[in-house]
């Protein structure tokens, strides 16, 4: 059975975005640095639009390498300060007076595609899982809840167009300009989940399973729980995201130290576990996406104000957490 | 996270027992915030406070 809106769309509609936005940025007479920008966004389109095409002209292993090098030169353009911001951010204000009656003519309706999104995708993966024309389904049955969300943004765009009047077209312009708003960070969370999977296959939970049980008595409950919680936390601050820590420090110290040895409740220790990661998230600027991203969208002084700010809850919270973890998972 | 569970052998834990044992924590995150909160609340009105008299005394 086919699907409509499966991973491939979401993929080749993402590439078509960034390649637009490299060939707007192109044409960008009046940028700084268009060459090296425009390069940067066409080898980030290139990922999301030619892998498959690669994979089956030369094959698994040369594709691995290809990515690998664009990855590379990917971080020789953003390292070497290739990137840089169109010309639309310094006329912006001028647009910014036409923007804002145009906002006060279309009033409160302005958030209506913003609140689809959440709304159409939760409506679509509790009701749409069945739905099929002929032999075509029309969501993904895998990813089911990734393809009510690109549904759900596709008619947001939509709405969005309706109630602006305006086109396609100009939704790319403007995440042209948050894209450059955002900068070279707007590719690390891809480039940390490949992190997160390099830690997995080296083995690193087999590693920390050995130095913990080097370093600390099996048996001494509090050692452990500290172990895994101030791991979780550290680790994701590392790797900028708990989900890729979570995998390396469950099977290393949780699994086999605190679940199997000490028996202690697997659902408990697993949610406190990944609440200390995102204790960790809080604390980093590698979570690139929630604590750099905004500090540049909202033009703040101090890139690390966000983390700053949020550094004595995250502390609070991992207290907490420990607490929680060393009071109610292990039975009684 | 039950996935993960689950590839290592340990079937019994649905979802929502997770998320179940959610619950302490996001209450303990509400109350640190609404305590951070209410400080901010203070330290904003002692600012409006100490700038009122100033502009009083002008």
């Amino acid at each position: 059975m086919n699907t409509l809106f499966n991973m491939d769309l979401m993929l080749y509609l993402t590439g078509i975005i960034m390649l637009l936005v490299a060939w707007m940025t192109w044409r960008d007479q009046a940028h700084p640095k268009r060459w090296t920008s425009a390069l940067f966004w066409l080898l980030f389109a290139s990922t999301f639009l030619f892998s498959d095409v690669l994979f089956w002209l030369v094959g698994k292993s040369l594709t691995y390498r290809i990515y690998g090098v664009i990855v590379v030169l990917l971080a020789l353009i953003a390292g070497l300060g290739g990137l840089g911001s169109g010309s639309h951010l310094v006329t912006a204000a001028g647009k910014m007076s036409a923007g804002i009656t145009q906002v006060s003519r279309i009033g409160r309706k302005i958030f209506l595609p913003a609140l689809l999104i959440p709304l159409i995708t939760v409506f679509l993966s509790l009701a749409a899982k069945d739905w099929h024309v002929g032999h075509w389904f029309l969501l993904d049955q895998k990813n089911l809840t990734l393809a009510s969300l690109l549904l759900a943004c596709l008619t947001a765009l939509l709405a969005a167009c309706w109630l602006t009047r305006d086109t396609p077209l100009q939704a790319v312009r403007e995440s042209r300009r948050l894209i450059d708003a955002i900068g070279w960070a707007l590719i690390l969370p891809q480039l940390l989940a490949m992190l997160g999977g390099v830690f997995v296959v080296a083995q690193t939970g087999q590693a920390i399973q050995s130095l913990v049980s080097l370093l600390f008595h099996p048996e001494n409950r509090l050692s452990i729980v500290l172990v895994y919680c101030l791991g979780m936390t550290l680790l994701t601050m590392i790797m900028g995201n708990a989900f890729a820590a979570f995998p390396v420090m469950t099977a290393g110290v949780a699994l086999p130290l605190l679940i199997h040895a000490q028996h202690a409740n697997p659902a408990l220790v697993v949610a406190i576990g990944m609440f200390s990661g995102y204790c960790g998230t809080l604390m980093t600027p590698m979570a690139a996406n929630f604590n750099i991203v905004p500090a540049a969208l909202l033009e703040l002084k101090d890139n690390y104000q966000i983390i700053k700010v949020q550094i004595p809850t995250a502390l609070a919270v991992l207290i907490c957490n420990i607490c929680l973890m060393m009071l109610f998972a292990f039975p009684a | 996270m039950t996935a993960f569970l689950h590839e290592n052998g340990i079937t019994t834990v649905e979802p929502l027992t997770i998320g179940l044992w959610s619950i302490p924590t996001a209450l303990c995150a509400l109350f640190i915030h609404l305590f951070r909160l209410s400080r901010l609340d203070a330290s904003i009105a002692r600012e409006i406070h100490a700038w009122q008299s100033a502009e009083g005394k002008r």
